[in-house]
């Protein structure tokens, strides 16, 4: 355990201290620390199923096989982060295979179906353009050194898998038709699902220690803006309509919607029309889980007890 | 499920060091370099190597994860 | 290595038997692909499951070339990956339904792909010089699909129970089909060798056997001593049966037909 006190840390940190295990943390630096890797490996985790179940029907083997190669770097991913949890002290195997569906920390979005190949793409596009977002910032921010390095190979492949998405809504964009509407549709619900994934406002936020101990760099709102500043050009350009515009006056992108606001999980439906609600009634929605949160969490950890009883035996 | 960690190793172009990228668990050597091989798939390295964690001697710290794998191996 | 075989000259049935002989593995990768994602996320660790997914990969990518392959007898391969109904698959038997526990896909990673690169190793060094040029590559990926195959078979076959049984039943269910396709030995096949496209029957079958022969051993099976199946449809160059029809739909994409646009 760490020979400084949270205070002491804290300021250390901050003047580029960079921690390389536990003997250099403090109690509540390995806490913040075990949140934010936990969220960050059952995301990647998570997002595997919902891409693997989508993946499936791909229209074809080349777009099977690229499907593929996202859900290979995304677990490669979640496992590498899961690793550096076991490395603070945590149970990797607990933490994948011990835990109960809604215990999973990965954002709402990851509990959802993908319907069909425009939907997979939408993900990819902005679900992962999400994930660089926060993960770019961490890297260059973190002051935990083993994530810092580990972040390299996850930044790479999850830029890859972004272009991945949006070569392809620009592909089904100018196809037009049904490709198009399909784009469309996907966009009108997943645009407010990853606005809504990065969290509180500021002016709410509740003190979390992850920037005093510098494990990120930005806050929830900057991030949304990063966000936006390169989803909401790439739907302008491709023509596709997102809720949301650069207003001049303020400097910044502005949703053209209630945020938050309430989500109709069966009919993939955002009640724009029925205002404002609390982000107490969104974190009870998160709570719940969305449709597919047993089935994707069953089918991670499908074979594990038969082979490890197997082993055992 | 009775696993071990193997430390990765990777060059990625002739002339550059070796270094480390990362880790894998697995039940042997020849699984180890398979997991190696399709986890860090982020390059066409020149040379990739894994080396089981409780095999890596720290020389000068008395803590730290490869000081705690010797412990463990020792147990 | 033989002389080249001028594939425009390949005439009547010489040209049916190299078509189906091109379809059997390209359908048989295809599918193995897919039977392959389905474990991509249950396999028993994420390590093993990364393993699955860039196995799964390389299958669809040898697939695609396969089927490339038929440009050059003529043949637009667009409607053979996209059109076909489910009962003119010619993949091979032990990819009909999908492997229900993870004992059984260790046997298919040994034996089924074990089977289909016996024949494609005898396809690589033939007369055709697009399989020499083509295969050896993929060859070369296959080679730690039967490393993680055979590790995980030697794992489970050491253990005493459940999964030694499962692994067992798997094996034996496979064998006779893969020892029938890799024997192939009826007209078709027989025009192949003639024409030097691959090795013979016994050949292949010795290749097959070795390679298989320590690993079953280890569940107390023959290889030897196994029979191939009697049965055989020389239309589709595999043993009666076909693929459940869900896995043929994701072959050809049906249900995101509207989205294909590459």
């Amino acid at each position: 355990m760490s020979q400084f006190t949270d205070e002491e840390l804290m300021r250390k940190v901050q003047e580029g201290y960079m921690v390389e295990g536990p003997e250099d943390m403090t109690e509540g630096y390995r806490k913040a620390l075990r949140v934010q890797l936990t969220v960050q490996a059952d995301t990647e985790l998570m997002s595997a199923p919902s891409y693997w179940m989508a993946a499936r029907y791909a229209p074809s083997t080349n777009t099977q096989v690229s499907a593929h190669a996202i859900i290979q770097d995304e677990l490669a991913h979640a496992n590498i982060a899961y690793r550096l949890l076991e490395d603070i002290g945590e149970s990797k195997e607990h933490l994948v295979y011990g835990r109960q569906p809604h215990e999973f920390k990965h954002p709402y979005g990851f509990d959802q179906p993908l319907d069909n190949w425009a939907e997979l793409v939408v993900a990819t596009g902005f679900f992962d353009r999400a994930g660089i977002t926060l993960l770019t910032d961490v890297h260059e921010n973190t002051s935990y050194a083993p994530l810092k390095r580990a972040l390299v190979k996850i930044g790479m492949e999850e830029t890859f898998h972004l272009r991945h998405g949006e070569v392809w809504m620009r592909r089904l964009s100018k196809a037009g038709g049904e490709a198009r509407e399909l784009v469309q549709r996907a966009v009108d619900w997943m645009f407010p699902m990853t606005i809504e994934w990065f969290g509180l406002p500021d002016a709410m936020k509740r003190h979390s220690g992850q920037l005093d101990f510098k494990l990120k760099g930005l806050t929830n709102d900057q991030l949304r803006q990063v966000w936006m500043s390169s989803t909401v050009p790439l739907c302008e350009e491709l023509g596709l309509n997102a809720p949301a515009h650069w207003d001049n006056v303020k400097g910044e992108y502005v949703l053209d919607y209630p945020f938050p606001c309430q989500y109709d999980a069966v009919d993939k439906h955002w009640a724009f029309d029925e205002g404002e609600i609390s982000w107490d009634s969104v974190f009870e929605r998160w709570k719940g889980r969305g449709p597919m949160n047993e089935i994707y969490v069953e089918s991670v950890q499908r074979s594990r007890m038969d082979v490890e009883r197997w082993l055992a035996a | 499920m009775n696993e071990f960690v193997y430390d990765v190793f990777t060059r990625k172009e002739r002339g550059d060091r070796l270094q480390h990228v990362g880790y894998v668990d697995a039940f042997d050597d020849e699984t180890a370099k398979i997991y190696a091989w399709t986890t860090y798939s982020e390059e066409r390295w020149f040379e990739m190597c894994v080396v089981k964690r409780t095999n890596v001697l720290p020389v000068n710290r008395v803590d730290g994860l490869f000081f705690e794998a010797q412990k463990a191996a020792h147990v | 290595m033989s002389e080249s075989l001028d594939i425009s000259t390949l005439e009547g049935a010489r040209r049916e038997a190299l078509i189906r002989l091109i379809i059997t593995l390209a359908d048989s990768k295809r599918i193995l692909g897919i039977r392959y994602s389905d474990w991509a996320l249950g396999a028993p660790s994420i390590e093993t499951g990364v393993s699955t997914s860039s196995m799964t990969q390389d299958e669809w990518g040898h697939a695609r070339l396969l089927y490339a392959m038929l440009k050059k007898l003529g043949i637009d391969p667009e409607p053979v990956e996209h059109d076909r109904p489910g009962e003119e698959f010619a993949s091979i038997a032990a990819l009909d339904h999908e492997q229900p526990d993870w004992a059984g896909l260790v046997a298919l990673m040994t034996l089924a792909d074990g089977a289909v690169s016996s024949v494609l190793r005898s396809f690589s060094t033939g007369t055709l010089e697009l399989a020499q040029n083509r295969v050896p590559k993929m060859l070369a990926e296959e080679e730690f699909h039967e490393s993680l195959g055979s590790a995980w078979y030697r794992r489970l076959a050491a253990t005493d129970g459940e999964a030694r049984q499962l692994l067992t039943s798997a094996t034996e269910a496979m064998l006779p089909g893969l020892l029938a396709w890799v024997g192939a030995d009826d007209d078709a096949a027989r025009h192949m060798v003639d024409a030097g496209v691959i090795g013979p029957a016994s050949e292949r079958l010795t290749a097959f056997r070795d390679h298989v022969r320590d690993f079953v051993a280890l569940v107390g099976v023959d290889i030897d001593s196994v029979e191939a199946s009697a049965e055989w449809d020389e239309v589709r160059g595999r043993t009666p049966g076909r693929p459940d029809e869900e896995a043929c739909q994701r072959a050809r994409g049906d249900l995101n037909r509207a989205l294909l646009v590459e």
